[in-house]
């Protein structure tokens, strides 16, 4: 895997736009590319694959051993995510971030399984430069293909083959779910598309904003928000299929990663990681169980001791080693999460050893 | 000495399944429920077992208050009446508060 400086096309905000990237500032960056040889991307695509069914291992490692206080997780989700761990309902994507700079294997060192984003911009934008700068390249990344077959898949659990879209009011949110809602209608599915917080509730139903009862609804919009405000209460008192699955919420959990290395010590592709305290460790990252866009991160080595601001870590931390990273991260996306989800990766990098919402997203050609 | 195999409870029965399914009214001391009996002398009904149960209230809050607070006075028991919605009327807003003024998608935080 190499970086290769590369000249911007010309007009490439407009294309960019064009292809929904509204917010793309400073994030999108083209000036340079990445290159993976083969063994780069089969060595991703294997490790994403075995973390994907670890991950599901160790959550059901957390439901057998009740490990929600430790994860920071309220009484009122529990019911909600064991219910729905049995019920086995669909679930949609996910982005596990990976260290990995072409010489060892790839560390996990987070998993978004939830409300992961930057997806347009590894589904599409990517694909799209790759035509205009290299058209006869290749690419890792089937993630459109895979969404589409995904909803097609799905369509026999959603009532009446439709899929209702949420997120907050927010141009990348907003963006981002109408693209999925776009793979959805690709898929053969109606959809429909409102703000999170014109969810309504009719004393026995979530509804849309006209009073229909919800059906299959894709929320992007992080459980462990939902179950604490005003209509958390309301939750599994009716029929309502959110996609996310409520059991989504252990593994975008931060607690995930020590439980992993508890059931997986010394695997190839984890970091030791530990609740609360960093043992034996002398290089670590300490992550609020909830955080999010790398806020409240605290890095200590030898030599290092960076901090981020933020309004996480009242829940708890965790301690993760820390990675032998340089300033990228490869966000590896997965299509469901039954056999080999893996299907395609994004680049984003950073000055910082933090990969932050603001570090930027670098396209990627295949050798 | 009374011998019997059976006692059947004809009125008694009727009687408390009447009271059973008595419509709790929130600004009855026996029922009172401060938010919805205020709820439902400003709206002018309230909501019980599903159902919209018009009203027609011929004071104040404050009234319905003191009478209740009277009746604990006395030693009075209460069951307060449940909050309930009425059917066909929608409420807004229960979600998306935390995330006012946050995205809500997790982009990075590696």
């Amino acid at each position: 895997m190499r970086r290769v400086v590369s000249t911007p096309r010309d007009h490439w905000q407009s294309r960019v736009e064009a292809a929904g990237l509204t917010w793309y500032g400073s994030y999108w960056d083209e000036s340079a590319f990445y290159e993976l040889t083969a063994a780069d991307v089969d060595a991703l695509e294997s490790a994403t694959n075995e973390l994907a069914a670890m991950t599901l291992r160790a959550a059901q490692h957390a439901i057998d051993n009740k490990l929600y206080a430790q994860m920071g997780i309220p009484a009122n989700a529990i019911p909600l995510i064991e219910a729905s761990w049995e019920a086995e309902p669909p679930s949609l994507y996910g982005r596990f971030d990976l260290a990995f700079d072409g010489a060892g294997p790839p560390k996990l060192l987070e998993y978004n399984a939830d409300t992961p984003t930057s997806l347009l911009e590894a589904s599409v934008v990517q694909w799209y430069w790759l035509q205009d700068v290299f058209p006869s390249g290749d690419q890792f990344n089937s993630i459109h293909e895979r969404l589409i077959a995904r909803w097609q898949a799905l369509r026999e659990y959603l009532p009446g083959a439709h899929v209702d879209f949420c997120s907050i009011d927010d141009a990348e949110d907003g963006m981002t779910v109408t693209y999925l809602r776009d793979t959805a209608e690709q898929a053969g599915l109606t959809a429909g598309m409102f703000p999170v917080d014109e969810i309504g509730w009719d004393g026995a139903n979530f509804c849309a904003p006209g009073g229909r009862p919800l059906g299959a609804v894709f929320k992007l919009y992080p459980w462990e928000w939902m179950v604490r405000e005003e209509f958390g209460a309301h939750l599994g008192r009716d029929r309502t299929l959110w996609m996310e699955p409520p059991w989504k919420m252990l593994l975008s959990n931060k607690g995930i990663l020590p439980v992993l290395w508890e059931l997986y010590p010394n695997h190839p592709n984890l970091l030791e990681a530990r609740f609360n305290e960093p043992g034996a460790m002398t290089a670590w990252v300490r992550k609020p169980l909830l955080g999010r866009e790398g806020a409240n991160v605290t890095l200590h080595g030898p030599g290092l001791d960076l901090e981020t601001e933020g309004e996480y870590g009242a829940e708890g931390f965790i301690f993760q080693e820390l990675a032998p990273l340089g300033h990228c991260v490869i966000g590896s996306w997965v299509v469901g999460h039954e056999e080999d989800p893996a299907c395609g990766i994004g680049v984003r990098e950073s000055e910082s050893p933090i990969i932050t919402n603001t570090s930027r997203f670098i396209p990627h050609r295949t050798a | 000495m009374k011998k019997s195999a059976s006692v059947a409870l004809g009125l008694v029965t009727v009687l408390a399944a009447a009271r059973a399914q008595r419509v709790a009214d929130p600004c009855d001391p026996a029922t009172f429920n401060a938010k919805v009996c205020k709820a439902a002398v400003g709206g002018g009904a309230y909501c019980s077992r599903g159902a919209r149960i018009a009203t027609n209230y011929s004071q104040s809050y404050p009234y319905y208050y003191d009478q209740y607070r009277s009746y604990t006075a006395q030693g009075g028991a209460v069951i307060a009446s449940p909050a309930e919605l009425c059917p066909g009327h929608l409420i807004h807003g229960g979600f998306g508060a935390t995330g006012l003024h946050h995205g809500a998608g997790s982009r990075a935080g590696s």
